[in-house]
């Protein structure tokens, strides 16, 4: 019983863990000490890429493993779009 | 399609970012890739107290009537002081996720204009006239996304407007 209780405990914890999209945020005496910006723009496409209808089971059933495995098969038997279409569309 | 977007969103990142204020902007790069020894390197060779970086990926709906320009947007201490005041400064790896002082996921998407058509026949009406409609859509896309970073960064700086 008390293994169960446990093992619920951990398969919610997870859930909730995988659920959470954190931000951080400045605080003005950080601010006081930002006294120079470098900025690294990164892009790392060379054309523009087709988006696939994704498989959101996971954000539905609130994250966790399995629902996360199931997102992931279904993605991967999923059929891509056809990349042919899409050289006309390179963007350097 | 002769466009070069990587230069395009340098450009509208660098009018829109370097008027952040307090940030006071010093160089501003682009990287086609970056591993995590890349970045390190990066991070090592800046002289600057932070380093701000913006990643950038765009996209064609799954029916391609319309785009999605998506930013990660990331803020790294460099200097002691903002080491120390970020509790990161005992860490070993300086560049760790955990380390950022500032993190945004913002997203802009933008229909095109293509009365009613989509998928394959969609692509075929956007390449004409060397898919100006496109390369339209996602200079207004990357303009607003610029919008919202600088908002979003002068929100987390408790500031109205730059």
């Amino acid at each position: 019983m008390a293994k169960h209780f446990t093992a619920t405990l951990l398969f919610a914890a997870a859930i909730v863990i995988a659920g959470c999209k954190s931000e951080y945020r400045l605080n003005e005496s950080m601010l006081e000490h930002i006294q120079s910006t470098d900025v690294i723009v990164v892009v790392d496409q060379h054309e523009i890429n087709a988006q696939i209808s994704r498989s959101n089971v996971a954000m539905f059933a609130g994250g966790g493993l399995i629902p996360a495995l199931i997102d992931v098969a279904s993605r991967t038997h999923r059929p891509k779009t056809p990349r042919s279409w899409l050289p006309r569309f390179a963007t350097a | 399609m002769d466009y070069n977007y990587p230069a395009t969103l340098k450009a509208s990142i660098e009018s829109g970012v370097g008027k952040v204020d307090w940030l006071h902007t010093q160089q501003f790069a682009l990287e086609r890739e970056v591993t995590k020894e890349r970045f390190q390197e990066i991070y090592q060779q800046s002289s600057s107290c932070v380093l701000l970086t913006v990643k950038v990926s765009y996209e064609f709906m799954p029916d391609f009537t319309g785009i999605s320009v998506k930013g990660g947007v990331n803020m790294w201490p460099r200097s002691d002081q903002l080491r120390e005041l970020s509790g990161t400064a005992k860490r070993k790896d300086s560049v760790s996720m955990n380390n950022r002082i500032y993190y945004a996921a913002l997203e802009v998407k933008k229909k095109l204009d293509l009365d009613g058509v989509k998928g394959k026949a969609a692509i075929d009406v956007l390449a004409e006239d060397n898919a100006a409609g496109v390369r339209k859509a996602l200079n207004e896309a990357t303009e607003e996304l610029t919008s919202l970073i600088v908002e979003d960064l002068n929100k987390s700086a408790g500031r109205r407007s730059t």
